[in-house]
């Protein structure tokens, strides 16, 4: 365990071996003759002499960022919206570069706020329950579209519940059922699997619904988040 | 020419009232042998001219009486013009005799070219630069003018020789040689020898003879009245596109005829109606025709595949050739590093890609690369294997480096099926460069690697959720080994084997939790991924 903590001395990685060297410069001539090589040999050469793209099969310690871009960042733009319907009720707008927006609470929530804890999710609002509805296929038939200001569920916290809605307009595409068993993801991982519901807007509802919302810089300054 | 042994006993058998009444319709002896169900070589073999037959079976004595000017005109008519044209098959099959070939050519050079079928193909052949390659496959493409006439003059025999056994069955079609096989039977030994190629129905060089003629008033006029209208009406729709279909549809298109009609339209319509019905609306016997059947070669090759194992060093080289409103996503694809090397060995027109399953752009394909085809479509020229070895340098002398092949080689048309197969149920093996929340255990370790066969359900990933179908897809991850970065808390490396189909980010960082269970509920923390390879499609391609 030790050594997977404590990190080597990078320099010592870095040290040209020049018996790799060469294998690497036959490679760069002849791809035919890459294999991969069982992953123990690799381990215990230096995986280090292999930085240079393209064959950096496995990077070494001191080439690896403190943590990679984490998925629901380097995917999504981030979007807000506070005091929707209620002072302090904020949500998310993550929207993924390909136009779905993943709608969450935002931790400035009022139902983070207050000192009962959130019991339950409630996607039985409108109509037909928000479960009920599925999308079908490619083209996402029966799907159902809400209007910017419709209820996506309500979030039981006791007596009192919090009322989350759609934020932009768009096609209904899935609500995150476990929410409905484990509504403690809402606080525990609020920005992913603490989800509410994925949408799908069209270009220009987008756009309108863009209009609304705040960046997240926009929303950190808002809500009084030290500036970085 | 005269009358061979071959040719003395064939007329010998046939009905000689029959075959003078033909011949005074201006029927050419192929036509006429067709209609009296002769078959085989006679149709390529030296035949005497039509009023040279005439004269000598009207000599033969007990027609030595009938219609004694009817030769004459004939005989005139011969001598300035060789043969009338042939109302059946509008020259088709008898200016595809050896004899109206050597005979025309002699005469009227540049007419004769155009009739020539032989010369017709051997240039076709040179203008489209195909190189033969031992075999090739005719079709011949008929003008539907053809079945018409054929029909009429059925029609006419049957009146005309109520008591004839020959011509007692109802449809035409099933009572007299094709002419698409006469025109074989006459054909192809020839164009065997002149190009030279042996005939062969899987040849991937195709042959087509399209014989157009624009009809008489009568024909067009039956034609027009019998339009229904549909082939146009789809034909508006914008369904007919024969540019991008290849060579069917090439052929196809030169088939129908000048009112519009397609061969298919015609064949329906003759067949809806009776013989009686069909006699009130056309002439029968058809009517002469001044000019014969204007003849066009098309020359194409049916794909053919070039097949290999890729692999991808780069982590911006998409597979296929990717754009985003006009703009390159990457800095080039595999599918073009590969197929615009290979295309100029093959002088194809163009090539499509097909591989056993993809990868992202950012995911390198390393180890034992992934299956892929390229199919090359109207290749002019099939290159050698020693051709295809250097094609392979080509590639992977590339100073990028970003993509090499092996096994480069011509393939046969079941690999495609392979692929397909490949894509969808073959093992895939990996390579992820994992990052947890918090610093990675050998408890991890022991705990990933004690899962074999696991059975995850993966909602289709929000990254492919707008053009994918919402679904939950159970996938099997097979085995996962774990291997630890030196120096690094954090980092390890998840080799994992997976059923085809799994998407491996979305297994490790969970995609919301979309996809369940993942590394991150596994190890009871939050996982990311940095990079990912594939170092194995588990797929025999050899």
């Amino acid at each position: 365990m030790d050594d997977l903590v404590n990190a080597d001395d990078p320099t010592i990685l870095t040290g040209d071996d020049p018996a790799i060297g060469v294998e690497e410069q036959e490679i760069k001539q002849d791809g035919m003759e890459v294999e991969v090589v069982d992953a123990g040999t690799i381990a215990a050469s230096e995986p280090s002499s292999r930085a240079s793209i393209p064959l950096d099969l496995y990077p070494a310690a001191h080439e690896l960022p403190p943590r990679p871009p984490p998925a629901n960042e380097c995917n999504y733009s981030h979007y807000y919206a506070i005091d929707v319907g209620k002072p302090f009720h904020d949500q998310y707008v993550f929207r993924h570069h390909n136009g779905l927006c993943v709608i969450g609470l935002a931790s400035t929530h009022s139902a983070f706020m207050i000192d009962t804890e959130i019991s339950g999710v409630d996607y039985n609002v409108g109509k037909t329950s928000r479960t009920e509805i599925k999308a079908v296929g490619k083209r996402k038939k029966n799907a159902q579209v809400l209007e910017g200001n419709s209820v996506l569920c309500k979030v039981l916290a006791g007596e009192t519940f919090f009322l989350i809605r759609c934020c932009v307009r768009g096609t209904l595409l899935e609500v995150n059922e476990r929410l409905m068993k484990e509504p403690q993801l809402l606080i525990q991982r609020p920005d992913t699997e603490g989800y509410v519901a994925i949408m799908m807007p069209r270009p220009e509802d987008w756009k309108k619904a863009q209009a609304t919302l705040l960046t997240r810089e926009q929303y950190r300054e808002r809500r009084g988040f030290p500036v970085n | 020419m005269g009358f061979s042994d071959a040719v003395q006993e064939l007329l010998a058998t046939l009905p000689v009232h029959v075959v003078l009444e033909l011949l005074r319709q201006e029927v050419c002896l192929l036509c006429i042998f067709r209609f009296l169900n002769v078959r085989d070589a006679v149709y390529s073999i030296d035949l005497p001219t039509s009023a040279e037959v005439y004269s000598k079976l009207l000599a033969s004595n007990e027609y030595r009486e009938e219609d004694p000017k009817r030769l004459k005109s004939s005989e005139v008519d011969a001598s300035i013009t060789g043969e009338p044209t042939c109302l059946i098959c509008l020259g088709i099959l008898q200016h595809l005799h050896p004899a109206v070939e050597a005979q025309s050519q002699a005469h009227e050079a540049r007419e004769a070219f155009d009739r020539n079928a032989v010369s017709c193909i051997l240039k076709a052949i040179k203008d489209g630069g195909h190189s033969l390659e031992g075999t090739f496959c005719l079709e011949v493409s008929l003008t539907a003018l053809v079945l018409l006439r054929e029909r009429g003059l059925w029609c006419y025999l049957k009146e005309q020789f109520k008591g004839e056994a020959l011509f007692s069955g109802h449809d035409v079609n099933d009572h007299i040689v094709s002419l698409k096989e006469a025109v074989k039977w006459s054909l192809l030994e020839r164009l065997e020898n002149a190009l030279p190629a042996k005939f062969d129905v899987g040849a991937t060089l195709r042959i087509a003879l399209v014989f157009k003629h624009q009809g008489s008033p009568e024909d067009v006029k039956f034609l027009a009245a019998a339009s229904t209208g549909g082939d146009a009406k789809r034909k508006r729709h914008g369904q007919h596109e024969p540019e991008s279909q290849g060579f069917a549809a090439v052929v196809a298109a030169r088939g129908v005829t000048e009112t519009g009609e397609t061969l298919a339209a015609v064949q329906r319509c003759l067949a809806s109606m009776n013989n009686e019905l069909f006699m009130r609306r056309y002439q029968c016997p058809p009517t002469k025709v001044i000019s014969a059947c204007e003849i066009t070669a098309v020359i194409w090759r049916n794909p053919v595949f070039v097949g290999g194992r890729y692999l991808k060093y780069s982590r911006n080289v998409s597979q296929s050739r990717w754009l985003i409103e006009e703009e390159r996503m990457g800095q080039a694809s595999v599918q073009e590093i590969i197929g615009d090397v290979v295309m100029p060995y093959y002088k194809a027109d163009t090539y499509k890609f097909h591989a056993a399953g993809r990868e992202d752009i950012d995911v390198r394909m390393l180890g034992t690369g992934r299956p892929f085809i390229i199919e090359l479509l109207n290749a002019r020229k099939i290159p050698s294997a020693e051709e295809m070895e250097k094609a392979q340098l080509d590639i992977n002398g590339q100073k990028e480096g970003w993509v090499k092949v092996k096994g480069l080689r011509q393939v046969g048309i079941e690999v495609c099926s392979l692929m397909r197969q490949g894509e969808v149920e073959k093992q895939k093996e990996y390579v992820a460069v994992v990052w947890l929340d918090r610093p990675v255990t050998q408890g991890d370790f022991q705990r990933l690697s004690d899962m074999k066969e696991l059975e995850i359900q993966q909602k289709t990933p929000v990254r492919v959720l707008h053009r994918r179908s919402p679904l939950i897809r159970p996938r099997t991850i097979h085995w996962m080994r774990c291997e630890s970065i030196k120096g690094s808390g954090n980092y390890f490396l998840l080799h994992l084997c997976t059923q085809a189909g799994t998407y491996i980010k979305e297994f490790v960082h969970g995609d919301l939790g979309r996809t369940y269970p993942n590394v991150g509920s596994l190890l009871d923390c939050a996982a990311d991924i940095l990079q990912l390879d594939v170092v194995d499609v588990k797929m025999e391609f050899e």
